[in-house]
């Protein structure tokens, strides 16, 4: 074991000792704009030819408003497979803008907080993302670029309807924010569905991470606004960030009460997900999700020795088929990678265990703050 | 979509309505289609709201292209575009800006259903703020002239003179913007 002891350094600096690390339960902010050229039929009744000539003129505007030396446009036919899924585990790109034939492109920025879709559903889909709650910061980086854009191109605008979309459901503002949110202890406690149904009439939209019609997969949902038109943006981000923080409260007090009141149970969930993730030989991106979801929640809750959350955001990323592949920096099929992940996932948690010692503290601490 | 008579139920049949001199085809419930005197709605397409339909139109919708989409006589269909309001209905999607003006009553009605506002707050580009201004500007004046107020009218009038380099530019999308809301317009 000592032999390990180097490699190991660095995640015990990571975690001040006997205090857990700040659960990070809001993971991530996206704010996306719909825009549209003047006098272009939109992507989906346009020909081929039509929207070849949209991505050569959005493209060559987009770069410029960049205003960064790396950025480029990439004609979604010329990127390969592995890159594709990274892209898409990013959310640079959307699975429907993938299924698009010619004309279908994205604009690298230069900088991983923005990208720039042609010819999706609307001609321009502008997103800027940002780590933890940072909507305002995403609007900014999205509203800056955007400024930019429409003095290089004529959007579709109407004083009344605001931009004009493809879908009149994005009409008006044409602005998609949303927040990535990490629920498992609103999971484990049952309240999961109340609160998605308390969101809904608040006319927040909730979905997995995969955006539209998916699963949540590692207990990750997206929280987004539903109207487009009659409400200033940032107004929107500003009822969607109060909506987050409160999500987040919610599942700061499901975590404790589960603690508190069935931490065999918690412990169960915790100890198992770990458990199997270091003895597992094969193992799909989903499943691991999960996993890695109950062991994110027991490193939060401090459960877990030598456990080192820069570590797990790692593993959360590359678990996922095009970040794997690119890993291992070979093309694998799903047999091969359900096989590599696992390695991976054994190698790198090996030394993490479900402390009793740490759960006891856990909950002690929690029920003294609760005693205050 | 909502019965356009009601628009509280699902819309499951197609009735032809006599409006003045000519017809014109809405989408309604039964209990809507039912309602009229005998003679006063037809049904001529009874619509299946069935899952599988649904998704099949989809399917279909999407896979038309304006070259294959067949015109049906009496259909509206979009001057600039050349979608038809048939297929509109089917995909739920527009064609391009236009057809907010050629379909309006239908995207009026999607509209209310999905939005809480009606009138866009927030963002405005450039161009169009200074088509907006414009607009206002002479809006103002119009009424300051009516109400015999010219001191302001002689101020409103040197303002919109001090934007008149501009309004060679963006005054012409003031107007066709301005034709795309009012829903009788239609681009050329």
């Amino acid at each position: 074991m000592l032999l390990h002891e180097p490699l190991e350094a660095g995640d015990k600096r990571a975690q001040p000792k006997g205090q857990p690390p700040e659960p990070q339960i809001i993971v991530s902010s996206r704010v996306r704009l719909a825009r549209n050229l003047r006098g272009e039929r939109f992507p989906d009744w346009a020909s081929e030819q039509e929207r070849v000539d949209v991505l050569r003129r959005v493209g060559a505007a987009a770069v410029q408003a960049a205003e960064h030396p790396d950025a480029k446009v990439i004609p979604i036919a010329q990127v390969d497979g592995v890159r594709m899924e990274t892209m898409l585990e990013r959310s640079l790109i959307s699975r429907d803008l993938v299924d698009r034939g010619a004309g279908a492109g994205v604009v690298y920025a230069g900088v991983r907080s923005l990208s720039v879709m042609i010819n999706e559903e609307d001609h321009i889909r502008i997103q800027a993302f940002s780590p933890g709650l940072a909507l305002s910061r995403a609007w900014e980086i999205a509203d800056a670029f955007d400024t930019r854009l429409e003095k290089l191109v004529p959007y579709a605008f109407s004083d009344r309807l605001g931009y004009l979309t493809a879908c009149p459901s994005n009409i008006g503002t044409g602005m998609r924010a949303s927040v990535m949110v990490h629920l498992p202890g609103l999971r484990v406690s049952g309240e999961l569905e109340a609160v998605i149904r308390g969101l809904e009439r608040l006319r927040f939209t909730v979905r997995g991470i995969g955006g539209e019609g998916s699963a949540a997969s590692g207990h990750r949902f997206q929280i987004s606004n539903q109207g487009t038109l009659g409400l200033e943006e940032r107004a929107v981000i500003a009822s969607l960030e109060r909506v987050a923080v409160e999500v987040a409260r919610h599942e700061g007090l499901a975590r404790k009460r589960a603690l508190r009141d069935m931490p065999v149970v918690v412990k169960d969930c915790v100890a198992r997900a770990l458990a199997i993730l270091q003895h597992a030989h094969l193992i799909q991106a989903d499943e691991a999700l999960d996993y890695l979801s109950a062991v994110r929640m027991g490193v939060e809750m401090g459960m877990i020795q030598d456990a080192d959350p820069d570590r797990l955001e790692m593993l959360e990323l590359m678990v996922q088929p095009g970040h794997l592949q690119n890993y291992v920096k070979e093309e694998l099929d799903p047999e091969q990678r359900d096989m590599r992940r696992a390695d991976m996932l054994r190698e790198r948690l090996n030394l993490w265990t479900v402390n009793e010692w740490l759960v006891r503290k856990a909950r002690k601490r929690l029920i003294v703050r609760d005693k205050k | 979509m909502l019965c356009e008579k009601c628009r509280k139920r699902q819309a499951e049949v197609a009735i032809r309505e006599e409006l003045g001199g000519g017809t014109r085809e809405l989408y309604v419930c039964c209990a809507c289609a039912g309602a009229g005197k005998p003679g006063a709605g037809e049904p001529i397409e009874q619509k299946v709201a069935s899952m599988v339909e649904l998704i099949f139109d989809v399917a279909m919708g999407l896979a038309i292209r304006p070259a294959e989409a067949q015109a049906v006589p009496g259909d509206p269909v979009c001057a600039v575009c050349g979608m038809s309001r048939q297929t509109f209905r089917k995909r739920e999607r527009l064609g391009c800006e236009a057809c907010y003006a050629a379909f309006g009553r239908d995207t009026e009605a999607m509209i209310r259903d999905m939005h809480e506002g009606v009138r866009h707050v927030g963002k405005v580009p450039a161009g169009a703020a200074v088509a907006r201004t414009q607009i206002e500007l002479e809006r103002a004046l119009k009424r300051a002239v009516e109400t015999q107020r010219f001191e302001e009218a002689a101020r409103l009038r040197d303002e919109l003179a001090g934007l008149s380099p501009q309004n060679a530019a963006s005054g012409s999308d003031g107007c066709r913007e301005a034709g795309v809301e009012g829903g009788g317009h239609v681009a050329p």
